[in-house]
C-alpha cells in the first residue's frame, strides 16, 4: 500500500471537512476523487502530502517526505524566472542547475512554456501560472504525484495536452497519480479508479464501472444529448426516484429491477438496483421506511434523459 | 521664524563647506545606527520568524513584550544599559561606557522589539502558499523558511528601515551611554541637542536637516533595493 488512512477526521473549527473510516491506495494504480466542491477532496490531498495533519487518526505513506509532491488548485510562483520555479524543487533534492533544468525542459516543451522560461512569474494568467506549477510537480519525478484539479482554468489549448501527460505520468512503473477533480469524463479517460467524495466522507461511484451501455430509444435509456450506441454514462444517485408502481410523469426513464443492497451512508440510504445494470440511489432512512423496502423485492427506477452523464463514447 | 530660514543656509553652509567634524558626525551616526539595526535583523528577523511559525508555547505573550517594548523610552534603554555598563554595574570592567560601542548596544535595545514585532506582524499577512509550496517541492524546514524570508524580502527591508528611523534620530540612550564626546561619541541628534542647549537653533536645525538628508538617501537605496527585486519577480 502506497497510502494508508486509519480512522481519520479533518475538522476545520467545528465543522468536520473529512471523515474517513478507511482507505488504501495502491502504488502504481491512479486514483481520482470525485465529489462535488467542499467535498473534502482539497483537505485529503492535503493530508496525502503531509502539509498537513489529520485532527484525528492516521495517514501512513509508504515513502520518504520528498517522494510525494501536490500540485495545487491555485498554486504559488516563487519570485523568481519561470525555470527557476520549475527546478527549485529538483534544486532542493541537490540537482544541478544544469541537470534540473534538462529534467524539466520536456515538461515545459509539453505544457508550451520552454520559450518563455526566462520570463518573472508576476504578469503570467491563471492558465499559464498552473501550467508552470504542472511542470514543477511533474519534473520532481516523485512517487507519488497529487494533483488538484489539473484542468480547472486550463487554457483550452492546452487541456488535451495536459490529459495526455497526466495519463503518461500515471503509467509510469514506480509512479502513482493521485487527482481531484469534478471532471468525471477525464478520470474515466484516464483509466482512474474513482474514489468518489461527498461532504468528507466516501460514498459509492455513481458510475457503472465497465459497463458500456447501449444508449437510445429501444436501446437502453434515453439520455439529452444526441448519442446513440455504446457508453459509458453516470448518473447521480440524488436524480434517482424509486417507486414500488411505474410512475407516469416527464421523465423518459422508467425501468423494473430488483433491490440488490441497502445500507446507510451518512444521512441516506444507499439502494443498489440491479436491472440487467446496476445503479445506486440515494434515498432518506424515512421514505426507505415508509416503502419496507428490503433487498430482493422489485422496484421501478425512474430518472430524467439529463439525469445521465455521457462520460465516454464508443467502444 | 527667521532661524528656520537661516538654518536651511546653515545646513547649505554645513554641507558645502565639508567640515570635517560634521563628516566625521554623519559618518558615527551612519555607522552606529547602521550596525545596531543590522545586529537587530540578525537576531530579530529569525526570532519573529519563531514566533510566526514556532511551535513553542507562550508566543503570543512574547510578542505582547515586543509589542510593548516598541514604546520602550530611549532614555529608560538608556539608563538601564548604563547600569550595566557603569564602573559598577555588571558589565563596568568591559569599559564600554561613553564608547560608540555603548551607543550601539542602546540602539540595538530599542531597534530589536520593531524588528520582531513589525516583522512577525508582515509575516502574519505572507502568503501562506509560500510555506506550504517549498514543502511540497521538498525543502527543509529552514530552506522553507529561506524561501519565505526572499519572497517578503522587500517587507522586511521596510521593517529594517522603520527600526532604522527609531534610532538614527534617537538622543536619549546615545546621550546617556556615548555622552556625546566631541570627535568621539557625538552622533547627529546628541549634537543637535547640545547645540539647542547652546541656544544655537539654527544649527540644531540644521543638522536636523542634515540627518533628513541621510535618511532621504538611505531610504531611495533600500527603496531601489525592494524595487529591484520586484522587477526580477
Amino acid at each position: 500500500m502506497l497510502f494508508e488512512l486509519k480512522a481519520v477526521r479533518k475538522r476545520f473549527g467545528a465543522k468536520l471537512a473529512l471523515d474517513l473510516p478507511e482507505l488504501k491506495l495502491e502504488e502504481g494504480k491512479p486514483v481520482v476523487f470525485y465529489g462535488p466542491n467542499g467535498s473534502g477532496k482539497t483537505t485529503l490531498l492535503s493530508l496525502l502530502a503531509g502539509l498537513d495533519e489529520p485532527t484525528e487518526g492516521t495517514v501512513r505513506f509508504a515513502g520518504g517526505r520528498r517522494d510525494v509532491t501536490l500540485v495545487e488548485q491555485d498554486p504559488y510562483l516563487f519570485s523568481t524566472t519561470l525555470l527557476g520555479n520549475v527546478v527549485l524543487g529538483l534544486r532542493y533534492r541537490g540537482i544541478s542547475e544544469r541537470e534540473a533544468a534538462a529534467a524539466a525542459k520536456p515538461y515545459l516543451e509539453r505544457l508550451g512554456l520552454w520559450d518563455m522560461r526566462g520570463r518573472g512569474c508576476a504578469g503570467f494568467s491563471a492558465g499559464e501560472r498552473r501550467r508552470a506549477a504542472l511542470a514543477r510537480g511533474m519534473a520532481l519525478g516523485t512517487k507519488a504525484l497529487l494533483l488538484d484539479e489539473p484542468m480547472a482554468n486550463l487554457d483550452r489549448a492546452f487541456v488535451a495536452a495536459t490529459e495526455k501527460l497526466i495519463a503518461e505520468e500515471a503509467a509510469k512503473p514506480g509512479r502513482t497519480v493521485l487527482m481531484a477533480t469534478h471532471d468525471l469524463a477525464a478520470a474515466v479517460r484516464l483509466g482512474a479508479e474513482v474514489v468518489y467524495l461527498s461532504d468528507g466522507r466516501l460514498s459509492p461511484v455513481p458510475l457503472w464501472g465497465g459497463v458500456r451501455q447501449a444508449l437510445g430509444p429501444g436501446f437502453g435509456f434515453f439520455v439529452s444529448t444526441g448519442v446513440l450506441g455504446p457508453a459509458t454514462v453516470s448518473i447521480d444517485p440524488r436524480d434517482v426516484l424509486l417507486s414500488l408502481k411505474p410512475i407516469d410523469s416527464s421523465a423518459l426513464n422508467c425501468v423494473l429491477g430488483r433491490i440488490a443492497s441497502a445500507s446507510t451512508m451518512g444521512l441516506e440510504v444507499d439502494v443498489v438496483v440491479d436491472a440487467g445494470w446496476r445503479l445506486h440511489a440515494f434515498i432518506t432512512p424515512k421514505s426507505f421506511g415508509r416503502m419496507g423496502l428490503k433487498p430482493g423485492d422489485e422496484v421501478y427506477v425512474t430518472f430524467k434523459a439529463t439525469a445521465v452523464r455521457v462520460l465516454e463514447e464508443g467502444q | 521664524m527667521d532661524f528656520i530660514l537661516e538654518s536651511f543656509a546653515g545646513a547649505w553652509t554645513l554641507l558645502a563647506g565639508r567640515d570635517p567634524e560634521l563628516l566625521a558626525i554623519v559618518r558615527l551616526s551612519v555607522l552606529v545606527s547602521g550596525s545596531a539595526v543590522m545586529a537587530s535583523g540578525l537576531a530579530g528577523l529569525p526570532l519573529a520568524f519563531a514566533l510566526v511559525y514556532g511551535r513553542m508555547p507562550g508566543r503570543g505573550a512574547l510578542r505582547i513584550v515586543f509589542d510593548t517594548l516598541m514604546s520602550l523610552p530611549s532614555v529608560a534603554a538608556g539608563l538601564l544599559l548604563y547600569s550595566l555598563l557603569c564602573r559598577k554595574g555588571l558589565l563596568g570592567g568591559w569599559g564600554l561606557l561613553y564608547t560608540p560601542w555603548a551607543m550601539g548596544a542602546g540602539q540595538f535595545v530599542l531597534a530589536t522589539p520593531i524588528a520582531v514585532s513589525m516583522a512577525a506582524a508582515y509575516l502574519d499577512g505572507a502568503d501562506p502558499r509560500i510555506l506550504r509550496t517549498a514543502a511540497t517541492l521538498g525543502s527543509t524546514r529552514l530552506g522553507a523558511m529561506l524561501a519565505v524570508a526572499r519572497e517578503t524580502r522587500a517587507g522586511l527591508a521596510c521593517v529594517l528601515l522603520a527600526a532604522f528611523g527609531r534610532v538614527f534620530a534617537e538622543v536619549g540612550a546615545s546621550m546617556i551611554l556615548g555622552g556625546n564626546i566631541r570627535h568621539h561619541t557625538r552622533n547627529i541628534p546628541t549634537a543637535m541637542a547640545a547645540k539647542i542647549s547652546d541656544g544655537e537653533f539654527s544649527s540644531a536645525l540644521a543638522l536636523g536637516l542634515i540627518l533628513l538628508a541621510v535618511a532621504f538617501s538611505l531610504s531611495l537605496a533600500g527603496r531601489r533595493l525592494g524595487a529591484g527585486g520586484r522587477r526580477a519577480l
